[in-house]
């Protein structure tokens, strides 16, 4: 018995140790939104929770997830709206239910790149994109958290998750600085592979290492990431972004270099620092090609 | 498809001089790490910036300086010092030397027009100025500076640290090329011994490849695998920001022909790291020196059979002495059994072939071509070889897969 228990546990470990698959992406999509926080697109919901993800320790984070495609992104894709167990995100979480199966609506959110839930094979953007069959699809490509679905505004999301603890920085951020990514190019798309990736929300803190910037729609900053005896975490300063309209938005723009925050944040691919690191007809390997989505300033 | 043997020896030719190239990189990279090459340069460019012809006080000092000790693993140098610090460390040492020589008495000056310079660009010149009371060092390090500062012109609008970074990056462009002329050497004498070592005569190579199509068609097939492959891991580049005030900053794409060299580049995997990834089985039917010592073995064994034969004579049954011959020479691992007579096995003699100085002279003068081929091919290099034997497999696969872009393209 004790055999076949670790046979099944070495079995499940696989797809977790196993490197995901690779995704080649546009380089003209990587051009287009390197700098910027959001993506607009025309999303068809294929699938959606019935309710919200409960709140818990262990993952759960109150948020309602939802798959689909747009034209726009070209790759399987899910969406998440952050904080939707709160009444004031109802009217946009039924919006997202009564919309499956029907024509595409406008959406608009923080576009998000993570290895989390990778396909096994190579996914090419812009290829035909089959129908979501669950709410969670092999994908790499998110919106998450989103601003905005059928009109109705969700800025006010960008808060910290009551009752929700979010992964420790001293967790988290080991594992972003040791991913791996690895990033070749060609004249039409940049091919991006890595191990799968993990560790979703986290709260940390942050010192700005230099002057916030405006960028279209929102505003990013460089920043070390700090433990709690404010020593660095991170072998450089990590660009934070955040999404127009939002709280965090609001007070990182005001804030000078110095500044220290605690934050409740996603990682994402740094499409920035792929396009300005990845070589022409060659390879790379990169790491620390992350930045941080603030999803709420804590207290 | 072009398919003809004499491509098909030129591919497995290729094959081997990449190969041993590749190990002799990796030799190249753990020697110059033992000999602590680069650091012992480094020391010596330093030695000629700062004391004149050797290293000196100033160039002990320098090293000593904590900026500098940071980047030292252990006693040992460090194989590189970034441009930046070696401004910053110079900047501090003229500085305390210019509080040193204030103590001890009043200073004497610049002569007036590089005085004046200095004093524009904020060079330490005058740091040292005081020559008479300075060490040999000091006052080579002045002139430098004097020199340094009368190169300028008065509307030179570059910062003190800029100019010295520019006076340390052009010192170590002939610091690298005092490096690159040492590693050479130590190629040369790698593949040298590496091409002895596996018996690699390009002439009996080719001749084995050209005679043999099965032999041929594997080192092909392992060539054709090797091609497919990047000549090294790719590097690994942390992906941290320069100016930490622009998280946007405009990226100009890079070509691989512009990349660092790889093997340059601190913290990545280099060719010496690929050598052992490759599958290089097919070498050893057309190198090595076995059949070299089964010829050896089989004499050795032949003159054995021939002392068992005289002593053993044709009484039957053998005596004591003949019978310990033929026990001797049955457990003799050298030699087998071949039907009714002892032949020798392809396994290595040991020092028994240092017993007789005429087969080694006459080993050395049979192959001395064929290692010299060998040993100059192998110094080109493995990018050179690399990018050889792609073009070779290209043309006999009759040229590259197309890319995504041209398929697109011919589609429309």
């Amino acid at each position: 018995v004790k055999r076949i228990l670790v046979a099944l546990a070495l079995v499940a470990a696989v797809p977790v140790l196993l490197d995901a698959g690779p995704v080649k992406f546009s380089n003209t999509f990587i051009e287009l939104f390197k700098n910027r926080v959001t993506i607009d697109v025309s999303f068809t919901v294929d699938k959606s929770h019935s309710s919200p993800n409960t709140i818990s320790d262990d993952g759960d984070d109150g948020d309602l997830h939802a798959a689909g495609r747009a034209p726009e992104v070209g790759l399987p894709m899910v969406v998440e709206i952050a904080n939707a167990r709160d009444a004031v995100q109802k009217a946009i979480v039924d919006k997202m239910k009564e919309r499956v199966g029907k024509p595409a609506s406008s959406l608009s959110g923080v576009w998000r790149i993570w290895y989390e839930h990778p396909s096994a094979t190579v996914q090419e953007q812009f290829e035909t994109v089959p129908v979501a069959d669950s709410t969670n699809p092999k994908h790499v490509f998110e919106v998450h958290p989103v601003t905005s679905f059928a009109g109705i505004s969700a800025h006010s999301s960008f808060i910290p998750i009551p009752g929700y603890s979010a992964y420790a920085a001293t967790t988290a951020f080991p594992h972003y600085e040791a991913l791996k990514l690895t990033v070749s190019r060609d004249a039409d798309f940049t091919t991006m592979k890595s191990s799968t990736a993990r560790y979703n929300y986290t709260e940390f803190d942050i010192v700005l290492s230099g002057a916030p910037a405006d960028v279209v729609d929102g505003v990013m900053v460089l920043a070390d990431v700090v433990d709690s005896a404010g020593v660095s975490i991170v072998a450089a300063a990590r660009r934070m972004v955040c999404a127009a309209g939002t709280p965090p938005a609001e007070t990182i723009r005001k804030a000078k270099s110095g500044a220290k925050f605690k934050v409740l944040g996603i990682p994402r691919v740094n499409l920035e620092r792929v396009s300005a690191l990845a070589v022409n007809d060659a390879t790379v390997v990169l790491v620390g090609a992350y930045e941080m989505i603030i999803v709420g300033i804590v207290p | 498809m072009f398919n003809a043997p004499a491509l098909d020896v030129a591919i497995g030719l290729t094959f081997l001089y990449l190969s041993l190239a590749l190990m002799v990189t990796a030799a190249n990279e753990w020697l110059a790490a033992l000999l602590t090459l680069r650091g012992k340069t480094l020391t010596e460019g330093v030695g000629r910036l700062l004391d004149g012809d050797k290293p000196g006080p100033m160039t002990r000092e320098f090293f000593r300086h904590p900026l500098v000790k940071s980047l030292s693993k252990g006693k040992r140098p460090p194989s590189y010092v970034p441009p930046r610090t070696f401004a910053l460390v110079v900047k501090d040492m003229a500085s305390r030397q210019q509080q040193h020589d204030m103590s001890d008495s009043g200073s004497e000056g610049l002569p007036a027009e590089a005085s004046a310079k200095a004093g524009a660009t904020g060079l330490p010149a005058e740091a040292s100025a005081k020559a008479g009371a300075a060490s040999a060092s000091a006052a080579h390090l002045q002139k430098q500076f004097q020199t340094l500062a009368l190169g300028l012109s008065p509307s030179d609008e570059r910062s003190q640290a800029e100019i010295l970074e520019e006076w340390f990056n052009d010192s170590m462009e002939r610091a690298s090329g005092w490096y690159k002329r040492q590693i050479q050497i130590v190629t040369v004498i790698v593949a040298a011994v590496l091409t002895i070592l596996t018996n690699a005569d390009t002439l009996r190579a080719a001749a084995i490849l050209w005679a043999n199509p099965t032999i041929r068609a594997a080192a092909v097939e392992q060539a054709r695998v090797r091609a497919a492959m990047p000549l090294a891991e790719p590097p690994t580049i942390q992906a941290a920001y320069q100016n930490l005030n622009n998280p946007t900053p405009p990226t100009a794409s890079r070509s691989s022909a512009e990349f660092v060299n790889p093997s340059t580049s601190p913290g990545t995997a280099t060719e010496a790291e690929s050598a052992a990834t490759i599958d290089t089985s097919a070498l050893s039917l057309f190198i090595g020196w076995s059949n070299t010592f089964r010829h050896f073995n089989d004499q050795y064994c032949a003159a054995k059979q021939r002392a068992v034969n005289a002593s053993c004579g044709t009484s039957a049954p053998p005596n004591d002495a003949c019978q310990a011959q033929i026990d001797d020479l049955a457990a003799d691992a050298r030699c087998e059994l071949d039907g009714t007579r002892r032949v020798g096995r392809n396994v290595t003699p040991g020092w028994a072939i240092f017993g007789s100085p005429f087969i080694v002279l006459s080993l050395a003068a049979k192959h001395s071509v064929g290692w010299l081929l060998t040993i100059i091919a192998v110094s080109l290099g493995a990018p050179f070889w690399f990018d050889l034997l792609k073009r070779l497999v290209n043309v006999r696969g009759a040229g590259t897969k197309p890319t995504e872009t041209a398929k697109k393209k011919a589609e429309a």
